[in-house]
Parts: C-alpha cells; sequence; structure tokens
C-alpha cells in the first residue's frame, strides 16, 4: 500500500526538508522500515531501539491515534495519511 | 515544502501577539499555551495564533501539555491555507520568559517557542527561543512585533 506521511518540523532534516513522503507497506511497521530505506536515520526517531513507538512520538493514521488502533500492527489502505505527531508540552519546572 | 532552518527572527503582528499575551493573562496563575501558525518559506512569518488546551490538569501551573489531536487539525487547517506550524508560545506564571530544563528535554529542533512571563497575572515580559539540532541548548530568536 502506498501511503501519504506528514512529517513534522524537526524531522524535516532527514527529508531534505519534504513535508510529506510516501511511503509502501501493509502495515504502520512496513511504513517504518521503508521510510528508513528512503531517508536513514528517521525510524530512530519514531521508535525505541526494540521497535516500540517512542513514547514522545504520536502516530496518527488519517484521524486516530493508532495507540488506540492496533498500534504498529495497524493495517493500511491505498492513500492512508499517516502523521508524526511530536509531543509538545513544557513548563516552569 | 521547505522550510527557513535559519532562525534569526520571529514576526507576529501586534494583534496576533495582544491576543496571546490575553491568553496569557487570562489563564494566570496557570499556564497557558498556544500553536503559531504561519510560512517559513522566506521570513519566519506568524499569521495566526491557535489558543489550545493545557492538558496537565494535574500540574496546571508549572506544566503544560498540547493534545495532539489538536495539533494534527491545526496542522492540517494550516497545510490546506499553504502555512505550517511555525511553533508555540506557553506562559510561566511568576516564573522568567527563560526555557526551563523540562521546557528544553521536551523541546524539538526546528520550532519557535515563545515564553511568555506573567508575574500576579501581568505580561513581565515575552521571550522566542529556539534550536537547531536535536543537541543543541535553546538560543534566543528575536521577536519582531507589529
Amino acid at each position: 500500500m502506498a501511503v501519504k506521511v506528514r512529517i513534522p518540523t524537526p524531522l524535516r532534516k532527514l527529508t531534505n526538508g519534504a513535508d510529506e513522503v510516501k511511503a509502501d507497506g501493509a502495515n504502520i511497521k512496513d511504513v517504518l522500515n521503508d521510510l528508513e530505506k528512503n531517508f536513514p536515520g528517521l525510524k530512530e526517531r519514531i521508535c525505541e531501539p526494540d521497535g516500540a513507538l517512542r513514547r514522545f512520538v504520536n502516530l496518527y493514521l488519517n484521524d486516530e491515534d493508532i495507540r488506540f488502533k492496533d498500534n504498529l500492527a495497524t493495517t493500511l489502505k491505498e492513500n492512508d495519511e499517516l502523521s508524526i505527531i511530536p509531543a509538545i508540552a513544557g513548563g516552569v519546572f | 515544502m521547505f522550510l527557513n532552518f535559519n532562525k534569526n527572527c520571529l514576526y507576529i503582528p501586534r494583534q496576533v501577539y495582544d491576543e496571546m499575551l490575553a491568553h496569557a493573562e487570562q489563564s494566570y496563575p496557570h499556564e497557558c499555551c498556544g500553536v503559531l501558525v504561519g510560512s517559513a518559506l522566506k521570513d519566519r512569518r506568524v499569521f495566526s495564533a491557535h489558543t489550545v488546551t493545557n492538558v496537565n490538569v494535574e500540574r496546571a501551573k508549572d506544566r503544560y501539555d498540547i493534545d495532539p489531536k489538536e495539533i494534527l487539525m491545526i496542522d492540517r487547517q494550516a497545510r490546506a491555507e499553504g502555512l505550517d506550524i511555525l511553533g508555540f508560545y506557553h506562559s510561566h506564571p511568576d516564573h522568567p520568559d527563560r526555557p526551563s530544563e523540562f521546557d528544553r528535554a521536551m523541546g524539538q529542533p526546528g520550532y519557535s517557542y515563545v515564553i511568555i512571563s506573567v508575574k500576579s497575572g501581568k505580561t513581565a515580559s515575552v521571550k522566542c527561543w529556539a534550536f537547531d539540532d536535536v543537541n543543541d541548548p535553546f538560543k534566543e530568536e528575536k521577536l519582531k512585533i507589529g
């Protein structure tokens, strides 16, 4: 399946500035592996060394957080849109 | 779309800036937060500031946390208008406008972070901060209002 992947600003240095790229895969894990082939270093910003999704990274498949679906095993349809959303937080302490 | 990674200056229209300060003062003694949308194709220019909910309810006095679904929706709208998320703003109630260690720990490269210091309910000072690479410290980014 070819899907669109929305790249947030913090990761665009790894995609040569592109804010959206295409990737192939039957599920999200496959798509992340495909992204890594074309944009080395991208996967480690999204996944822990054991392959699990990093705590401070959110992946939305269309409008849904993949943690509320089948996480990285969530299957994909042609033209789905996967958005990478880094956690945005902070504060005084 | 290619972004301007040279972060020398962030331009914010006066009306948008005033809305951000009003949001910070209304939220006092809690932290407020918002999303800055604009264009980075030439200069880094903010066109609008979207107020969002601080979902860190338990520690709203000294922490903020933005619902990623809100960021997704704002990003989608921005993209439809040919714009982009340039950064975020938040307030530091009764604390300086410098980023805290936690701000840096949670910070993301490439975004502008505007911090509004609010003392006793009134804006005391405002500064903008950014860093380019994951291991860099925050550096001040000039703010131009108007």
